[in-house]
C-alpha cells in the first residue's frame, strides 16, 4: 500500500485518496488470510498504479474511447425520459462540436491551401526522383572510373610490354625498362580490376543491405512512437 | 473465455452486480462476484467503478463497518437508465448471434437491423 502511495503521487489528491481507499478496503474485506493472494491477484503495485493512472489520463479513459463515447450518446437518449441529465452532458458535446464559423473557416483554408499543397507535393516528388537519379549516376561514375582505369591501365601495359620486349635486341637496358613499366601498370591496372568487382560485387549489395536496414529501423522506430501514444 | 468482454459489456456487467443488492454493495464482493461471470484481472475494476462514478451511474456512500469505514457503491438513476439500456442492447444483441447459430437468418426474423444499429453494435462490442 505504501509502495501504490507514493506511486500515485503525481496524480490528484482527492484521486489518490479515492484509489487507496479502495484498496484498503479490498484487503480489508478480503481478510488478513487471504492478503497475500489478493496481493499476488493484483501483480505488483506499480502495475495497479498504472491501471489508476490510465483511467485518469486524458480524462477520460483513453484506451477504452468507445467506452465513452457510445455510452454518453447513450444517456443523451435517456434524458428525454425523465431520468438522469443534468445538462453535464450537453455541454460536453457541445464543446466538442465544430461551430458552423470554424467549418467555413477550415473549408476557406483548405480551397487556398489546395494548389499549395499539390506545388509542394509535386515539389517533394521531383526532388525524390533527381535524389535517386542523382544516386544512380554517382554510382554508375565510380564504377566507369574504375572500369576505365583499369582498361585503360591495361591497354597502356600491352602496348608498354609489346614494344618494350620488342626493343630488347636493340637497346638492352631500355627495352628492359620499358617492358618493367609496362608490368608495373599491368599490375595497377589489375588492382583496379579487382576494385571495381569488389565495388559491384561486395559494397553495392552491402549498400543496398544498409539502406533497407535503415528503413525497417525507422519503421519500428515509428511503431514504437505509436505505441508510447 | 475466448469472447473478449468489451468496454460496455463490462460496464453492464459492473452495473447489473452493483443493481443487485437495493442498500448497495463494496469493492471487494463487486469484484468476486464480476468474477464468477467473467475472468477479470482483479485490478481491472477500480478503474471501472471509478468511472461509472464520475459518470454518475454509481455514487458511494461510507458506513461503518467493524470498528472502520467501508465505501459502499449504489447505483444511481442515470445507472439504472443505462443499465435498462444495455440489458435491451444485449438481449437484442445476443439474440441475432443466438439465432445465427441455430441456422435462422436475421433477414427471417423481424425486420433487417438498420446499418446504424449495426455500425453502433460493432462499434461497442469491439475491443
Amino acid at each position: 500500500m505504501e509502495q501504490l502511495e507514493r506511486l500515485l503521487q503525481d496524480i490528484p489528491q482527492q484521486e489518490r485518496q479515492e484509489a487507496l481507499q479502495y484498496y484498503r478496503d479490498y484487503f480489508d474485506d478480503a481478510g488478513p488470510e487471504n492478503e497475500q493472494a489478493v496481493m499476488e491477484a493484483l501483480g505488483n503495485p506499480a502495475r495497479v498504479a498504472e491501471s489508476i493512472r490510465r483511467d485518469l489520463s486524458g480524462g477520460e479513459g483513453e484506451p477504452f474511447e468507445d467506452r465513452k463515447v457510445s455510452p454518453d450518446r447513450e444517456m443523451i437518449k435517456y434524458e428525454g425520459s425523465g431520468q438522469a441529465g443534468d445538462g453535464k452532458n450537453g455541454e460536453r458535446k457541445s464543446g466538442s462540436r465544430l461551430s458552423p464559423g470554424v467549418i467555413v473557416l477550415i473549408v476557406v483554408l483548405a480551397v487556398f491551401a489546395g494548389p499549395v499543397l499539390v506545388m509542394l507535393s509535386v515539389c517533394l516528388i521531383m526532388f525524390l526522383v533527381s535524389l535517386l537519379i542523382g544516386i544512380a549516376a554517382f554510382w554508375f561514375g565510380i564504377a566507369a572510373m574504375l572500369g576505365g582505369a583499369a582498361i585503360g591501365l591495361l591497354a597502356a601495359a600491352i602496348v608498354l610490354a609489346v614494344t618494350g620486349s620488342a626493343a630488347i635486341p636493340l637497346h638492352p637496358m631500355a627495352g628492359t625498362g620499358v617492358l618493367g613499366v609496362g608490368l608495373l601498370l599491368a599490375g595497377v591496372g589489375i588492382l583496379f580490376l579487382v576494385l571495381l568487382v569488389l565495388y559491384c560485387g561486395v559494397v553495392t549489395p552491402a549498400a543496398f543491405r544498409g539502406i533497407g536496414k535503415l528503413f525497417s529501423l525507422i519503421k519500428s522506430a515509428l511503431k514504437r512512437a505509436k505505441k508510447a501514444k | 473465455m475466448v469472447f473478449n468482454t468489451g468496454a460496455a459489456l463490462l460496464d453492464a456487467i459492473v452495473l447489473a452486480v452493483v443493481s443487485q443488492d437495493a442498500e448497495g454493495t463494496y469493492g471487494y464482493k463487486i469484484t468476486q462476484e464480476v468474477r464468477q461471470v467473467i475472468d477479470l484481472s482483479e485490478s481491472t475494476l477500480y478503474p471501472v467503478l471509478r468511472r461509472l462514478q464520475r459518470d454518475e451511474c454509481l455514487e458511494v456512500y461510507d458506513r461503518e463497518c467493524a470498528g472502520r469505514n467501508r465505501r459502499y457503491y449504489k447505483v444511481t438513476s442515470r445507472g439504472w437508465a443505462q443499465l435498462r439500456l444495455y440489458e435491451s442492447e444485449w438481449r437484442s444483441y445476443s439474440q441475432k448471434i443466438t439465432g445465427l447459430f441455430e441456422g435462422r437468418m436475421p433477414s427471417g426474423g423481424g425486420g433487417d437491423p438498420s446499418p446504424e444499429d449495426e455500425l453502433e453494435m460493432s462499434g461497442r462490442m469491439r475491443e
